[in-house]
């Protein structure tokens, strides 16, 4: 399929020394290293640093770009029409996604500021996403154990919040 | 396997170690659970003199007391107990009693510490999301898809008070009929906080929404909304249904509202569930200034509809789907790029002047009953999409001079009532002497369309039949235009495809490439038997034509069957000058490609 193509590595290290090889392409997910290579650096056998991010985390990174770059050229090599299809390989790949980040909460925040300092808007959002559905339907409480909010209102300042927008709280439903 | 390398061995460590890293657990609950791990581990953690209880339960602290006592064994240099909620005072005093004459050293008991509560949840301690930029955190309640969920987040912490109204885009579900004033309230709410504009805004009403209450929270939206608005009426109705009142003739009458002008959105899409949409006497649709794109699905219009340059003038899409009462439509759109007209069913009259449209499809009813005049000026469409009804009496196109692609109506190889719809086709491409491409939508059990009395023209009962037939393939499909590429989309739902696909071809030899979509579902259809009529060969004169210059074949879905295999064969034949075939399969979501040259 690609087959005249060179194929090109980059070298990821960690903040602790670790290597991580991968396609240029699959790399190119983080606007980080696309900044880094596009001003001419990164591609020696160096590698590019990855400051603040551990080799246990930016190895999670590298498997999701992996993934996410091949599901984009396996859609690229198909039917533009054929809608049916498209929308059965994004489900997939979503469940893919879904299964990925199920993750404990302390690697699940490693791994989203490790996708916001590299520009990685769609793990971002997966991330985003998995800590939203662990806010769901849980009570305010429950989110700040739940998250790690210290609560520094007073049960005034709570009850005067609560009183202030009630479309929040009334129960419609 | 659990330490992956298989080097460490914990249980190499003195007992006492082991005893200290239980320790640093600072969780005796914990802690005590190791003892299942092995007999040695059996009573390792009670070698801890420091206790830790994190107590989740204001009233029940029980597993302190029976912690205590399964301790007992050796001496508790620290006790230390936190509650996280506000405990009780008999649960507390009940551990204390036990506790009082264990205790040697240090007791440490804190009630409602909120800290106690940051130390729960991050465990080891590493976790904390208000290290997180404000942008994240607003981001991660944009993932909510909830605006009241996310505006609940409001009591979290002082930081968190505004945090859900930096989202710029709103989410609500009405869960009540008559009344969504929570919708105004928030986006007044939002409108007071927020710095930046709302981009898109979501209402899904689960139920039928009346049109006062439609009407009031879409005037506080109107000034806001800069970017989509959506909204979506009865979602919990399935399509199904909504289908069945398009085409029924008295449905539930469920008022109308009236669009305002939103000066700053730039894409509007309803989908009403048959919600009434009042436009003025006049037919002119209000005006939208900074539109580009407009999609009215299952909607109730009344009378006519007049969507011109001086209300939207910077319209690019226009999605008109499954819509009821709207008789005259006319367009007069110089921006207008794409145009989908889909099931009016009322139409009487469509007038369109759109000299910039590039995409057009229409498809307004395959009824032949109440055709409705059709009127087209778009002299720069390059993709032409018809599936309706043509009768050149009634349609008047203007010229497209750079059309390359055409969508044709259904084919359909075989079946009762074939030849009419056929015909249908045919006179549709008579319109064309030369294109580009020519997509031909191939269906093998034919719909059989009976009509139901004179209610309604589009009453019609849908039956799948047999493909019991008299020959000859396809009649009613005589010529096509001349063509560069044909695209051939088959509805084969299990049936044999060599036959039909070498008549068509037998038509169109000037070709250089040729693209087979094999439809993947088999649903519905009569399955193929082995005296089914799909197994005949295809007429003397499809069976010896050559495509002189055919190059290039893609075949999508191909499953490799020997009736496929047999007509790669005959192919191979007819197109000396065949370079190379792609053969796609979904089955296996494998791409499988092979390059074949020939001597």
């Amino acid at each position: 399929m690609a087959a005249g193509k060179p194929v090109v590595m980059v070298t990821l290290v960690s903040s602790d020394g670790q290597s991580f090889q991968l396609l240029e392409e699959a790399a190119l997910l983080s606007a980080m290293v696309r900044d880094t290579i596009q001003i001419g650096q990164g591609r020696g056998p160096a590698g590019i640093p990855i400051r603040n991010i551990t080799g246990q985390t930016l190895s999670m990174v590298v498997v999701y770009c992996n993934k996410h770059y091949t599901a984009a050229a396996a859609a690229d090599g198909d039917d533009a029409a054929d809608e049916e299809k498209k929308v059965a390989n994004k489900k997939q790949l979503r469940e893919w996604d879904e299964q990925f980040i199920n993750l404990e909460q302390d690697k699940l925040y490693d791994i989203l500021v490790a996708a916001n300092n590299l520009g990685i808007d769609g793990l971002v959002d997966l991330c985003c996403w998995r800590f939203a559905d662990m806010m769901k339907g849980k009570s305010a409480s429950e989110i700040r154990v739940k998250l790690g909010i210290r609560d520094d209102f007073t049960s005034e300042q709570r009850a005067q919040i609560e009183k202030d927008s009630p479309w929040v709280w009334s129960r419609t439903t | 396997m659990a330490d992956g390398d298989g080097g460490l061995e914990l249980s190499d460590l003195p007992d006492d170690i082991l005893a200290y890293i239980l320790d640093q657990l600072k969780d005796t609950h914990a802690a005590a659970r190791t003892s299942v791990l092995s007999r040695r581990w059996r009573n390792l953690w009670a070698r801890i003199p420091r206790l830790f209880f994190w107590n989740r339960q204001p009233h029940d602290s029980s597993h302190v007391s029976d912690a205590l006592a399964a301790h007992a064994a050796s001496a508790i240099t620290q006790l230390n107990v936190m509650s996280l909620y506000s405990a009780t005072p008999d649960a507390t005093a009940s551990w204390l009693r036990v506790a009082a004459p264990l205790v040697s050293g240090e007791l440490c008991f804190v009630n409602r510490n909120p800290e106690t509560q940051t130390t729960m949840a991050d465990g080891d301690g590493g976790l904390e999301l208000s290290d997180l930029p404000d942008d994240i955190l607003a981001y991660i309640l944009d993932q909510l898809k909830d605006t009241r969920a996310a505006a609940r987040t409001s009591v979290l912490s002082r930081r968190w008070r505004n945090l859900w109204a930096r989202i710029p885009r709103l989410f609500f579900r009405n869960h009540q009929p008559h009344d969504s004033s929570h919708v105004s309230d928030a986006l007044a709410a939002h409108a007071a906080r927020a710095d930046s504009a709302i981009t898109q805004l979501t209402v899904m009403s689960l139920y039928s929404a009346t049109p006062d209450d439609t009407a009031s929270w879409l005037r506080v939206a109107a000034p806001l909304v800069s970017g989509e608005l959506r909204f979506r009426n009865r979602s919990m109705v399935t399509i199904s249904t909504l289908i069945q009142e398009l085409i029924q003739q008295v449905v539930e009458e469920r008022g109308v509202f009236e669009l305002p002008c939103f000066p700053k959105a730039t894409a509007i899409r309803l989908s009403l569930g048959f919600l009434g949409l009042s436009l003025p006497p006049s037919g002119v649709f209000s005006a939208q200034p900074a539109l580009r794109e407009l999609r009215l699905e299952y909607v109730q219009l009344h009378g006519e509809c007049t969507l011109d340059d001086a209300m939207m003038p910077f319209l690019e899409e226009l999605v008109i789907f499954r819509v009821r009462g709207l008789a005259n439509l006319t367009v007069k759109l110089k921006s207008l790029i794409q145009m989908f007209l889909w099931e009016i069913l009322d139409l009487v009259r469509l007038n369109a002047v759109v000299p910039g449209l590039k995409n057009l499809c229409v498809r307004l009813s395959l009824s032949r009953w109440n055709l409705p005049s059709v009127r087209i000026v778009a002299e720069a469409v390059e993709d032409f999409s018809w599936g309706t009804w043509y009768d050149p009496g009634f349609v008047e196109l203007s010229e497209m001079p750079y059309l390359r692609m055409v969508t044709a109506p259904y084919v359909f190889p075989y079946g009762e009532h074939k030849v009419e719809l056929n015909q249908n086709c045919q006179r549709f491409l008579r319109h064309f002497s030369r294109i580009h491409s020519l997509m031909l939508l191939v269906k093998f059990t034919p719909d059989v369309f009976v009509a139901v009395q004179k209610i309604s023209p589009f009453s019609l009962v849908l039956l799948s039949s047999k493909l019991d037939d008299v020959w000859p393939l396809m009649e009613g499909i005589t010529r096509l235009p001349d063509i560069t590429v044909l695209y051939l989309h088959l509805a084969t739902q299990g049936h044999t495809y060599g036959a039909s696909v070498l008549h068509i071809l037998a038509m169109c030899t000037g070709i250089s490439k040729l693209i087979l979509q094999i439809q993947a579902d088999f649903e519905g259809g009569i399955p193929c038997s082995v005296n089914c009529i799909c197994h005949q060969p295809p007429s003397q004169g499809a069976q010896n034509f050559v495509v002189r210059f055919l190059e290039e074949v893609e075949i999508k879905n191909f499953n490799g069957k020997k009736h496929e295999l047999d007509f790669v064969k005959v192919l191979f034949k007819a197109a000396p000058e065949l370079r190379r075939m792609r053969f796609m399969s979904t089955e296996f979501h494998v791409l499988r490609t092979f390059s074949i040259r020939t001597a």
